[in-house]
């Protein structure tokens, strides 16, 4: 292919670049506030059902005396994510996963949406990230990065089997024993 | 689903909903077993005061049907039975019928 006879000047390449991007994320953005339109919609019938139905059970006006409650978002039955997680893990054997994979495959199962990538990292950190290190203290899990030596490298994650680690192996073998401790790899 | 956590969910909650429903599944049965009756004898007062009390237990219905779905989504109102349970406040059998059609007219809800 030849080269174009007139290059776009740079300045306008980067106008061209952040006005694609400002209107993608425009874009996201009304879709998703015609996502919460409708979503508020739905809760306006609920709550006048709600409303109605304290009436009908001796308590009218109920809805005037409680106060609004940010409640936790339920995500399924008790105990869900991390049994989602689990079975992640379990199915990603012998491999692991990354934080990121799990955090995406999480999103997909529970079909959630953020409004904004802030929420999204807020519910990897508070969420996904929170649940690997729970399986990780409770001995169901391993942790493969280290983030001693890589703070910020993406975390690896291993459904934990019962078996022993190459050191463990070498320091079975009388032979070997000596040398047990040099290599710093399970 | 239902937004508050499980724990403040009870047994009492649900069976007091279900008994409602069923009440009014058992009273919209009534009226609209005398609308439809086609009864000459049926005055235009109680025909109208009939039609109105049917008015109210549809969206009275359709504010218990979205209660339980929101108490839990599994549930199918429209499984549960109906009972006699609003005639109570008038009586039994036809007496209590008689009653309830005389007080009709004269229900603002």
């Amino acid at each position: 292919m030849s080269a174009s006879p007139n290059p776009t000047p740079p300045d306008i390449k980067w106008l061209a670049n952040e006005l694609a991007a400002t209107k993608g994320e425009m874009e996201r953005i009304d879709e998703e506030l015609a996502r919460l339109e409708d979503r508020r919609g739905r809760l306006e019938t609920v709550y006048a059902s709600l409303a109605a139905v304290s009436a009908l059970l001796q308590a009218p006006g109920l809805e005037n005396a409680v106060a609004a409650v940010r409640a936790h978002p339920s995500r399924g039955g008790r105990g869900s994510i991390v049994n989602f997680v689990r079975a992640a893990l379990q199915a990603a054997l012998p491999g692991a996963l990354d934080t990121r994979s799990v955090t995406e495959l999480t999103i997909e199962r529970f079909a959630l949406q953020f409004a904004t990538p802030q929420q999204r990292n807020r519910f990897r950190k508070a969420t996904v990230s929170h649940t690997l290190q729970r399986l990780v203290n409770a001995g169901e899990v391993e942790r493969l990065h280290d983030v001693k030596t890589m703070p910020n490298a993406p975390g690896l994650w291993r459904w934990k089997v019962d078996r022993p680690s190459a050191v463990d192996l070498q320091a079975m073998d009388p032979e070997r024993a000596d040398i047990v401790g040099d290599d710093p790899w399970p | 689903m239902a937004l508050t956590m499980t724990r403040t969910r009870t047994q009492k909650a649900l069976t007091k909903l279900a008994e409602r429903v069923a009440a009014v599944h058992g009273e919209l049965a009534y009226v609209e077993g005398r609308l439809d009756a086609g009864d000459v004898e049926l005055r235009e007062e109680l025909r109208e005061g009939l039609a109105r009390r049917h008015g109210e237990l549809m969206a009275m219905r359709e504010a218990l049907y979205v209660t339980l779905r929101q108490f839990d989504s599994a549930l199918d109102p429209t499984a549960i039975g109906s009972s006699d349970e609003w005639l109570k406040p008038f009586g039994r059998g036809t007496a209590g019928r008689r009653r309830y059609e005389a007080a009709l007219p004269l229900r603002t809800a």
